[in-house]
């Protein structure tokens, strides 16, 4: 008989009983679903983990640091924690990292505080199209006005992320794989693609975000609110073009009685205009001018809105000119992108420094990692030209390397042997400071974070295909139980078609085909659930997993042999029946 | 041909030996129309098992076309009663989860027939019998004699020389029965050998050999020169010649036989409709002369007058 035959006689029988072959299936699905999600999520998780660990040096090592140390008494401590006749660098090169959160928008933002974040979101008006019913109404330039109002009132993406700073000693010490170079100025800098996904959108290359910049902080100025009763785009076009002819000389001079002149400093936009446009009002940056009073302001600036509007008075058209409370701001830097980091060394780098320290700042940090150049320690200026957030975030700037704290160092040895002894001292001599080993610092080589990491994973993967294994096996009793039932209840049919000439052989195949079939299918439903439970995991986690091609032969393979196996008893019962028999059975 | 000679069979039922047959010795030629029948019992299903392959005799030399085949292996059986053998149940034994197209399919199936031939005999055999229309069917959606012509279709499909049936109309009323017995007799015209065993005399009197068996031994092999077929008075109205288009890759071997071959005719297809109709025709002109009674006491008709006592039964209990 063909074999053909027997798979669509297999197939008529299982369809004829759907609910039990279910059933009978579903211990192999579960079994397959378990061998294949489990140890597909297990590898990839650990290949992602193991080969990113494993770009690293086996003689790098990694220091993480807890308590408050300044990187100066850091630096002074591994310079002197070696014996004396011999130099640190005669072991090791090593680079000492300080990093801290920061806050970065896409748009400039007005308050950088977490508060007025908050405040910053739920006043602003949201514009849409639905604002402008009469829009198709509208002139050419109301509608670009309307265009900038609802392009305007976009909500900036803040992002809030921990920005590293390290020396020039780092490229040497830790080998990240970027497309680019490493920082070798303070005000360039080093940022993965999360971050660059995040900041300019996803349709930008790598070649295009190096040449881009970025801004941490914001302009600093004072906000001035002219809010009009109504939007009256007339006065919106006449201040624009007012502030448009005045972009280049942005010093707006008022005189006022008594012979007294006021001069302010309009401040640019990112956009490059002077005003921005929101809600009913128009507002300005000034740069803060500490000798004008808020009535001095307010008189300067009512005076330049009635130049603008060519106007007597500014109430009669309902136009109030409101001094908005003056913030403390906070200088913002901008960043020149020199390099990208690859997503596998960024992984690592995010992974080391948020799960290996304890500190509480972290727990708010975004994944991104972002690097810059902390002027090197070697020089004596002691500057550490780094942004720098404190925890009630009220300043924002450069600090001292005498007074910022390390936060974690590289270390790199110069070759295998001299690896424990000089960590040894290392670890003497911090102690020795007042450290404790654990609580206050703790050392990690990459190697054997590797190895652990792929021990864990490989007992992991043999537990779970133990597990899978002896699942497998039950399902595969459940078929070798309905083959028997199936067996005795089709005894008159086996009895037919013996009478009828079927061979022995065809009546095995049959039946074996049969229990394949429940297998088989059992295990590519199998297979079907835990791909789409892959593609939901790999989403929800953001990593890419795959079921590795081993688990889906294997899974096939032993789905074979357990139909083959489990099947045969029940197969070669039947077809061992004698034909008179089988007939005879009712 | 074939031909058993000093067939035994015993079984061992504990300390006892059951004798099924006891030195039973048979020949029935090519294009014969055989009825075996006996009381129950009487060994005769054995036979017929031992005849069709279903089963091997104890000691006794059995030949088919002049081959020993007693000693045959189980495999080497299923090939013979694949090619040489049609089989006709009581029971019409057709899988329940089929359609009729696809159980007379089967044995074709493992003759390992392409897919086209297979096609062209199926639907030949169940024209033959008249189930064309119903091939979609499952048995269960089928009548008794409908069943029972899909399971001759499937007896036919591959062509044997020989149709065993095993109490072909047992459970059947007698006009289906009549039916079936026409298709067989239709058949054996065609030159297949056709051995059927009954317990019923009214079956074995449209048989030309009618062979007793007894206690596992033959009383009597009488042949009946007196017997009128339905298919007599039908032979004219023939018209299709679809089965002899087979016979070119039939295993019938209708040379043997030169009588047979003289006489042998189309078959009709008939439908259900015809079928009755001539057959009330030859009833009217008493060409199918009444069947004399024999004293036996059929299963039916006790059924029948349980029958009668229950409805006597229910109707007292409604007066109630």
């Amino acid at each position: 008989m063909h074999f053909l035959q027997a798979i669509k006689m297999a197939s008529k029988s299982l369809w004829s009983n759907k609910l039990r072959s279910f059933l009978t299936m579903l211990g192999i699905i579960i079994g397959v679903v378990t061998v294949s999600l489990l140890t597909s999520v297990a590898q990839g998780v650990s290949d992602v983990i193991v080969s990113s660990i494993r770009t690293q040096s086996t003689l790098a090592v990694f220091m993480n640091m807890n308590n408050n140390l300044t990187i100066s008494s850091a630096d002074s401590i591994i310079k002197t924690s070696q014996p004396e006749d011999k130099e640190a660098n005669d072991y090791f090169e090593y680079s000492l990292i300080y990093s801290t959160n920061t806050l970065v928008a896409n748009e400039s933002l007005d308050i950088i505080t977490q508060d007025g974040i908050e405040n910053y979101f739920s006043l602003k008006k949201q514009y849409t199209m639905q604002d402008f019913p009469n829009y198709d109404s509208m002139t050419d330039e109301e509608k670009a006005l309307a265009s900038l109002l609802i392009q305007q009132s976009r909500k900036p993406t803040i992002l809030k992320t921990k920005i590293n700073g390290i020396d020039a000693n780092f490229k040497n010490v830790y080998e990240l794989e970027i497309d680019g170079r490493y920082p070798e100025n303070s005000n360039e800098i080093l940022v993965d693609g999360e971050f660059i996904k995040t900041y300019f959108g996803t349709d930008i290359t790598n070649e295009d975000a190096k040449t881009r910049s970025v801004t941490f902080g914001i302009e600093t100025y004072t906000k001035i609110n002219l809010s009009m009763e109504t939007l009256n785009f007339d006065y919106i076009k006449a201040i624009s073009d007012y502030f448009n002819s005045k972009v280049e000389d942005n010093l707006f001079k008022v005189e006022v009685g008594s012979g007294r002149v006021l001069e302010i400093k309009i401040i640019k936009n990112e956009n490059g205009n002077l005003y921005t446009i929101d809600d009913n009002s128009v507002y300005i940056n000034i740069e803060p001018i500490s000798t004008l009073t808020n009535e001095d302001l307010k008189i300067v600036v009512e005076n330049i809105i009635k130049t603008a509007l060519e106007l007597e008075s500014l109430e009669e058209e309902g136009i109030n000119v409101i001094i908005s409370d003056i913030y403390d701001t906070f200088k913002a830097k901008t960043y020149n992108i020199v390099g990208i980091i690859s997503d596998n060394s960024a992984s690592l780098i995010s992974n080391i420094s948020n799960n290996m320290s304890n500190s509480s700042s972290n727990k708010n940090s975004n994944s991104s990692v972002l690097m810059t150049y902390m002027s090197s320690l070697s020089s004596t200026s002691g500057t550490c030209y780094m942004l720098y957030d404190d925890e009630n975030a009220t300043t924002f700037g450069e600090k001292s390397v005498d007074y910022s704290p390390i936060s974690y160092a590289y270390f790199r040895y110069k070759s295998e042997s001299v690896m424990s002894s000089s960590t040894t001292n290392l670890v003497l001599a911090f102690s020795s400071a007042g450290y404790t080993y654990l609580s206050d610092f703790m050392l990690i080589s990459f190697s054997s974070v590797a190895s652990i990491m792929s021990n864990v994973m490989n007992v992991l993967t043999i537990m779970l295909t133990v597990i899978s294994v002896i699942s497998l096996i039950v399902g595969g009793i459940g078929i070798m139980n309905i083959m028997l039932v199936a067996v005795t209840e089709r005894t008159r049919e086996i009895g037919i078609r013996k009478a009828i000439g079927a061979k022995k052989s065809s009546i095995l195949v049959q039946f074996l085909v049969e229990a394949l079939m429940l297998s088989l299918i059992g295990g590519l439903i199998g297979l079907g659930i835990s791909w789409i439970g892959i593609l939901i995991i790999s989403n929800v986690m953001e990593v890419s997993l795959t079921i590795p091609l081993w688990v889906i032969g294997m899974s096939v393979g032993f789905c074979t042999a357990i139909g083959l196996i489990f099947g045969m008893f029940p197969a070669v019962k039947a077809s061992n029946m004698q034909p008179i028999d089988a007939l005879r059975r009712e | 041909m074939i031909e058993l000679r000093n067939i035994k069979k015993y079984y061992k039922m504990g300390d006892n030996v059951v004798k099924a047959l006891d030195d039973v010795s048979l020949k029935v030629e090519d294009g014969e129309f055989v009825t075996i029948i006996g009381p129950s019992g009487s060994g005769k299903s054995t036979l017929m098992n031992i005849i069709g392959c279903l089963d091997k005799a104890t000691s006794g030399s059995y030949l088919i076309d002049g081959i020993e085949v007693s000693n045959y292996t189980e495999n080497q059986l299923a090939y013979l009663r694949n090619k040489k053998m049609g089989f006709i149940f009581q029971g019409f034994n057709l899988l329940q989860n089929l359609s009729a197209y696809e159980n007379v399919d089967l044995p074709l199936i493992y003759q390992g027939l392409s897919l086209s031939e297979r096609k062209e005999r199926v639907n030949k055999s169940l024209k033959l019998v008249g189930m064309s229309e119903r091939m979609k069917h499952k048995p269960s959606e089928l009548s008794g004699g409908q069943q029972q012509r899909v399971a001759i279709a499937r007896a036919l499909a591959t062509m044997p020389m020989y149709i065993l049936a095993d109490e072909p109309t047992g459970n059947l009323d007698s006009v289906t029965g009549e039916e079936i017995m026409k298709i067989l007799k239709n058949l054996n015209k065609n030159g297949t050998t056709v051995i059927i065993i009954t317990h019923n005399d009214d079956i074995a009197k449209l048989s030309r050999r009618v062979v007793r068996i007894h206690d596992g031994k033959i009383e009597s092999d009488i042949v009946n020169e007196n017997i009128k077929s339905y298919g007599d008075s039908i032979d004219e109205s023939l018209e299709d010649n679809s089965f002899d288009s087979c016979d070119e890759n039939s295993q019938i071997q209708i040379e043997e036989n030169p009588k047979l071959k003289e006489k042998q005719e189309q078959i009709e297809i008939l439908d259900n409709k015809d079928n009755d109709e001539k057959l009330k025709e030859d009833m009217d002109s008493d060409k199918i002369k009444p069947v004399k009674t024999v004293p036996i006491k059929r299963k039916k008709d006790l059924s029948e007058k349980k029958v009668l006592v229950k409805s006597k039964k229910s109707s007292r209990k409604e007066e109630l």
